[in-house]
């Protein structure tokens, strides 16, 4: 192993990101990014004991029982071989998985259903970890009872997630793995970082038909080659995955706002606010669509004083129109007066011209004697009551009087006809300018340049939201953009520190796999060159081969090699990190055939008692090159036509 | 207030009364009293020409019909309409009666007692069978009234009144005292007016009468 480099991590990435060490310190610790200069020494796993109960239940046959227990506490090579296929070994190694696990893996339907009780027990490096539980309703209901030296914890579960997550959390805790960091696109969009917990660490221990990379499941992906850099034990490993997790993460929240940014219309700040400014600049500066306004609350104004006007000269007209009334009513009595007083002097002045003839009452004639009387004595010739004196001189009087009173009514009414034409005038022509005001406020508030005015309004306001929202989006992506480029130096660093180890690494297990793998039977292999994305080249008779060129067998060959060297090389050399568990189904349908899987178990067997800590189950067929490889103790068999429970 | 403002203008009553005698009486025929000349028959009558006299707008309101009955062919209805509503004389000039059982109505006794005095006119009653109750008052012009009313008539401002008899008998012609208030209950202000309340005035009616005729004042 090389000299660990001089310079502290967050100094090291500091000075590639341009910034403080303090302040590179401070983005690590926030995205969870920590410096791991040395994985742990790896710890072993073994399964202790498999057991299972149900009933098998066919359409063809009455329900029968069955009753499984395998006793398997020690490392080494252990064998499930029988004459024919689909006899139940690949259900006794996924129900060991299922326990281990906490959620089946390959399991089938069939065996689901009659399977009621599992009882696996563990050795999680001197932890036993003993799981069971029954199915009940296709839920597993159940336990894992935990016993250090005499200290014994149990944990209870009733589900397939809370059995899955008692299961991680005993598992990577035991066998001190930290979970794999990643980063996946949710159903939003959004990458959210997440940690591959201990199911992805178990796709390293099963070899069946499913298996199509050097280690764990699936060649070319970003899981299988984190697997192979933490099963390998590479220093910094850890620390890489983690600063990129956490910068894809950023760099995917960054290209969210983006499209969110784009979702506003595409444009930037700078856009939108020029826009913004240009708006503002219409609304203020738009000389006719500020008249207009301004027109408009004017004429709103004169309006409301016009009507204010009109109301006080209507009521004024009123008054006016009600004094003429009244003068014209007084002229007409005076007149009235004057009239009566004329014409009754006229008719008085005529009538006592006339001599009294007879009495009106009784009808007598009235003698000279007393129309003498009445002109010697003004005694009345009629009634000789004594005549009123100054008759007409009163009544020239009254006249003058009554003729003073007409004419000072008649100027009165003229006076007041005059005033009361002036305020209906005032009226009517107040009238006619409100309403022309009132037209003006029509047209003004209805004309399109007011209502104009009104929409940009509008658009300045929506644009104000826009750049809100804007303004946000890019003061998050200037604070992701420093620390997405704190995360990238971290990445880059950790990135190197791995390289600067990984070669010695790789090419030791790389050394140690073509030992081995030629021991398994593939011959004039001159070199495995594992490279740290789990590809591998094989070079042999000249030739170079990638993994998709090798055939079934060779894989096989190839990835238990692996395995193994991974295990030998933790034990010996201190790095690698495989705790020694592996299965290998090879059912006959397989092209990699039983023969195949015979012709490498004996060197197999000779390996595994070699390696410290490694315990292999291999399920297959020919139970005669099985039981010429193995001690019987170690070995379950099933006949012709037996069923291995 | 004036003794003016009270005066009941008692000569120019007599006068105008004298006048309506003149001008709507018929010539007194053979076995009239000694002396008479014109004789107006039953005191209904009497209210009623004195009615038209009183209430200009409601003579120039009978002019307008007579004029609509003329098919508007006789221009002077039309025209004497017109005049008597010209001015403010339909107000200046208005006299205004009570609606009473018989309508417009007010006591001409004291107006014709001043014309029986000086020996112008002379009252004969006609009683019923019995005797216990009057039946017709009819008013007799006698031919000093006659000569009276004549100087008056040239006299202003008493020609006034003479001038308007005349048009009042114009209107009345030959009809009875019952025919002319019939004649004045059709007019709805007239007949619709309560007992005992002045008869309201008609003259905006009858100008707007005119002003619908074409005539302006």
């Amino acid at each position: 192993m090389n000299a660990q480099p001089s310079q502290p991590f967050a100094d090291a990435v500091a000075q590639r990101a341009g910034v403080s060490a303090d302040g590179a310190a401070a983005v690590l610790g926030k995205h969870g990014v920590v410096a791991s200069p040395q994985p742990p020494t790896a710890r072993s796993l073994m399964i202790r004991r498999i057991v299972f109960r149900g009933t098998k239940r066919t359409e063809s046959g009455p329900a029968e029982r069955f009753d499984f227990e395998w006793n398997v506490a020690s490392s080494g090579l252990w064998v499930l071989a029988s004459e024919d296929n689909l006899v139940g070994k690949s259900s006794i190694l996924q129900i060991a998985l299922w326990a281990l696990r906490g959620k089946p893996k390959h399991l089938t339907g069939t065996v689901r259903d009659w399977v009621e009780e599992v009882e696996v027990s563990f050795d999680a490096d001197g932890t036993q970890v003993e799981v069971a539980f029954r199915v009940e309703g296709q839920e597993p209901v159940g336990s894992v009872r935990l016993t250090t030296g005499s200290a014994s914890t149990e944990q209870a579960f009733n589900s397939t997630e809370q059995f899955k997550r008692t299961m991680q959390d005993i598992m990577l805790e035991s066998l001190a793995l930290e979970p794999i960091a990643a980063s996946r696109a949710g159903p939003d969009g959004l990458v959210a970082t997440h940690e591959d917990g201990w199911l992805a660490y178990t796709g390293a221990f099963l070899s069946d038909t499913y298996s199509d990379a050097i280690i764990g499941e699936t060649i070319g992906t970003d899981l299988t080659q984190r697997l192979l850099q933490v099963y390998l034990g590479l220093p910094w490993a850890t620390t890489l995955f983690q600063a990129r997790s956490r910068a894809r993460q950023l760099a995917a929240e960054a290209e969210h706002r983006r499209r969110r940014m784009s979702a506003l219309g595409g444009r930037s700040v700078d856009e939108l606010e020029a826009e913004l400014a240009d708006v503002q600049t219409q609304i203020s500066n738009e000389g006719a669509r500020n008249q207009s306004a301004k027109e408009l609350v004017e004429a709103q104004r004169e309006f409301d004083r016009l009507a204010e006007l009109v109301r006080r000269a209507k009521r004024n007209a009123d008054d006016a129109a009600s004094d003429l009334e009244d003068a014209k009513v007084n002229e007409i009595r005076a007149g009235r007066t004057l009239i009566a007083l004329r014409d009754d002097r006229a008719a008085s002045l005529f009538l006592h011209r006339l001599a009294p003839v007879c009495c009106p009452r009784c009808d007598r004639p009235i003698g000279d004697q007393r129309r003498q009387m009445e002109a010697l004595e003004r005694r009345c010739s009629v009634c000789t009551e004594e005549l009123p004196a100054g008759d007409a001189r009163e009544m020239e009087a009254y006249i003058a009087e009554a003729e003073a009173r007409s004419s000072e009514a008649r100027r009165f009414t003229t006076d007041v006809e005059g005033a009361a034409s002036d305020l209906a005038h005032d009226y009517t022509r107040l009238r006619g300018d409100l309403v022309r005001a009132g037209e003006r406020v029509q047209s003004a508030a209805t004309a399109g340049t007011a209502a104009d005015v009104q929409v940009l309004g509008r658009r300045a306001a929506r644009l104000e939201g826009i750049l809100e929202v804007a303004r946000e989006l890019t003061r998050a992506d200037k604070t992701d953009e420093n620390e997405l480029s704190i995360l990238k130096a971290a990445e880059a660093e950790a990135g190197d520190r791995v390289s600067a180890e990984a070669e010695v690494v790789l090419n030791s297990v790389s050394s140690e796999i073509c030992r081995i793998v030629t021991r398994l039977g593939m011959r004039d292999v001159s070199q495995v060159v594992l490279k740290r994305n789990a590809h591998v080249e094989v070079h042999q008779a000249a030739r170079k081969r990638k993994w998709s060129d090798l055939a079934p067998g060779e894989q096989l060959r190839l990835r238990l090699a692996t395995v193994i060297a991974l295990v030998r090389s933790a034990r010996g050399r201190g790095f690698g990190r495989h705790p020694g568990l592996l299965m290998i189904d090879s059912p006959g349908a397989e092209e990699m055939n039983a023969a195949r899987v015979g012709d490498v178990l004996e060197e197999l067997n000779g390996l595994v008692r070699e390696t410290e800590g490694l315990q292999v189950f291999v399920a297959m067929q020919g139970i005669e090159k099985a039981a010429g490889t193995v001690d019987p103790t170690r070995l379950r068999t099933s006949g012709p036509g037996e069923l291995m429970w | 207030m004036t003794p003016g403002d009270v005066h009941t203008a008692r000569s120019r009553d007599a006068v105008r009364i004298l006048f309506v005698l003149d001008r709507a009486g018929k010539p007194a025929g053979r076995g009239a009293p000694e002396g008479c000349v014109k004789i107006l028959e039953a005191e209904k009558r009497l209210q009623a020409l004195d009615f038209w006299v009183r209430n200009p707008d409601y003579l120039a309101h009978e002019y307008l019909e007579c004029y609509d009955q003329s098919g508007r062919r006789d221009a002077n209805l039309l025209a004497t309409a017109a005049e008597i509503m010209s001015g403010n004389e339909p107000e200046l000039r208005r006299l205004g009666m009570l609606r009473f059982m018989f309508g417009a109505f007010e006591a001409v006794d004291t107006a014709v007692a001043r014309l029986a005095l000086h020996g112008l006119v002379e009252v004969q009653r006609k009683f019923s069978a019995d005797g216990r109750k009057v039946k017709q008052t009819d008013y007799l012009l006698l031919a000093a009234g006659q000569v009276a009313a004549d100087q008056l008539a040239a006299q202003p401002p008493l020609d006034w009144y003479a001038r308007r008899a005349s048009l009042a008998a114009q209107i009345a012609g030959n009809l009875n005292g019952n025919q002319l208030k019939q004649r004045q209950y059709g007019v709805p202000e007239y007949g619709g007016q309560r007992w005992g309340r002045v008869i309201p005035p008609i003259d905006a009616k009858v100008r707007e009468r005119l002003a619908a005729l074409g005539v302006v004042e």
